[in-house]
């Protein structure tokens, strides 16, 4: 590998980065195909590749949501318990699993991404949060809006189905290195009945815990080149801030509608990657 | 321990994390190209304890910048690491013993994936 590779992978981290916080799905997503298809990065090289840049954008945006008190710790905490053994046992499949089986399987998860992406597009917008009944004690918490200036209460509902969608998300999360939170944000406010701003955050705070849980495994088959890793980290770090600043300023649902098409051509050259 | 003191502290814990490790592999990387070394030294990766014995025995078989980048991914690594920790004596704090064993059951699944590398 050259060094100019290694500013080439800075700068798709960057991209990758701003996409990621733009549409809040994290960067794996864009960048994993960046490094395969256009740099020709090994499929397992680019996972453990994502899967430590996740626990950057992560901890880089938990630590903001924590200290505004938006994620719920126990909640959190007891999700943990289920992303991180499916992202365990995630991690040790995918290492038992060929490139081009990977490659098919992101190509899939692609796929779902983009139709959830345009599901999002056409949904209204989400305002209500949770009354039902089923009161789990110390799960039931509140938080404090400053958009709608209002102290937002919330008890956790349903708690075997955030679980066992947890352990669904942390599957996905070692098997191909994204965060997961595609899926347990919308498991956790559809299912859990938690508001969407807390089931955002306290996603987040569980994705950095959740990949160390698959990490050790990539770094044990040799799949995470610390300058690949490092510029892609970088990059996606940098990229994550710089689209967060940008996420104000322009209209998501026509870049997402937009990225949603693109997201699906990716995934049909994934899926016919040999 | 109040609950509004554990966050502050998981907060700052993540920043801090974060920013060092930022910093390692910015500095690890400028130092590649100022001072390149050989290439098939960045390629091989080596494992946690590999990267622990070979640090302790001999840290100048290690190029600086390879050093640093290393550094940063482990920094960056036990981040989460330390984080979980904080909890769960966060949790022991306020004898509220369930999320205790919640965030034991976490950390040795963690421990479990960690001796798969070092293993």
């Amino acid at each position: 590998m050259s060094l100019e590779s290694v500013l080439l992978i800075a700068f798709g981290g960057i991209v990758t980065g701003i996409l990621g916080a733009l549409f809040g799905i994290g960067g794996g997503i864009f960048l994993i195909p960046y490094l395969v298809l256009l740099l020709g990065v090994p499929m397992h090289q680019a996972i453990a590749t994502s899967i430590v840049a996740v626990i950057a954008t992560s901890s880089a945006a938990a630590s903001v949501n924590v200290g505004r008190g938006f994620t719920n710790l126990r909640l959190g905490v007891l999700l943990e318990t289920a992303t991180t053994t499916g992202a365990l046992l995630g991690g040790l499949t995918a290492n038992v699993l060929s490139e081009s089986v990977l490659s098919r399987l992101f190509g899939a998860l692609l796929l779902f991404v983009a139709a959830v992406m345009v599901w999002s597009i056409r949904r209204p917008e989400e305002a209500a949060t949770s009354t039902r009944s089923g009161d789990r004690g110390k799960l039931e918490t509140s938080y404090y809006d400053p958009a709608i200036g209002e102290e937002i209460r919330y008890r956790v509902v349903r708690v075997p189905a955030g679980l066992g969608a947890s352990f669904f998300a942390g599957g996905i999360s070692g098997l191909l290195g994204v965060g997961g939170g595609i899926i347990k944000v919308p498991a956790m406010n559809l299912l859990c009945g938690v508001p969407i701003k807390a089931a955002a955050a306290t996603s987040n705070f569980m994705i950095g815990v959740t990949a160390l849980a698959s990490v050790f495994i990539y770094y044990a088959h040799g799949h995470l080149n610390p300058l690949v890793t490092g510029a892609g980290v970088v990059g996606v770090l940098g990229g994550s801030l710089l689209g967060t600043y940008l996420s104000g300023k322009l209209h998501g649902k026509l870049i997402a509608g937009l990225f949603a098409v693109i997201m699906i051509l990716v995934a049909v050259k994934m899926l016919l990657r040999p | 321990m109040q609950n509004h003191f554990i966050e502050k502290l998981v907060s700052r814990t993540l920043q801090v994390g974060v920013l060092a490790s930022a910093l390692l592999l910015v500095i690890g990387i400028v130092g590649l190209f100022l001072h390149p070394p050989s290439l098939t030294m960045i390629s091989t990766t080596p494992n946690l304890s590999e990267f622990f014995t070979t640090v302790i025995s001999s840290p100048s078989s290690y190029p600086l910048p390879v050093l640093l980048l290393n550094a940063g991914l482990l920094v960056l690594i036990l981040t989460p690491f330390a984080r979980i920790v904080i909890i769960l004596f966060g949790f022991a704090a306020q004898n509220d013993w369930s999320y205790v064993a919640y965030s034991f059951i976490v950390l040795l699944i963690i421990i479990v994936s960690m001796s798969l590398d070092i293993g």
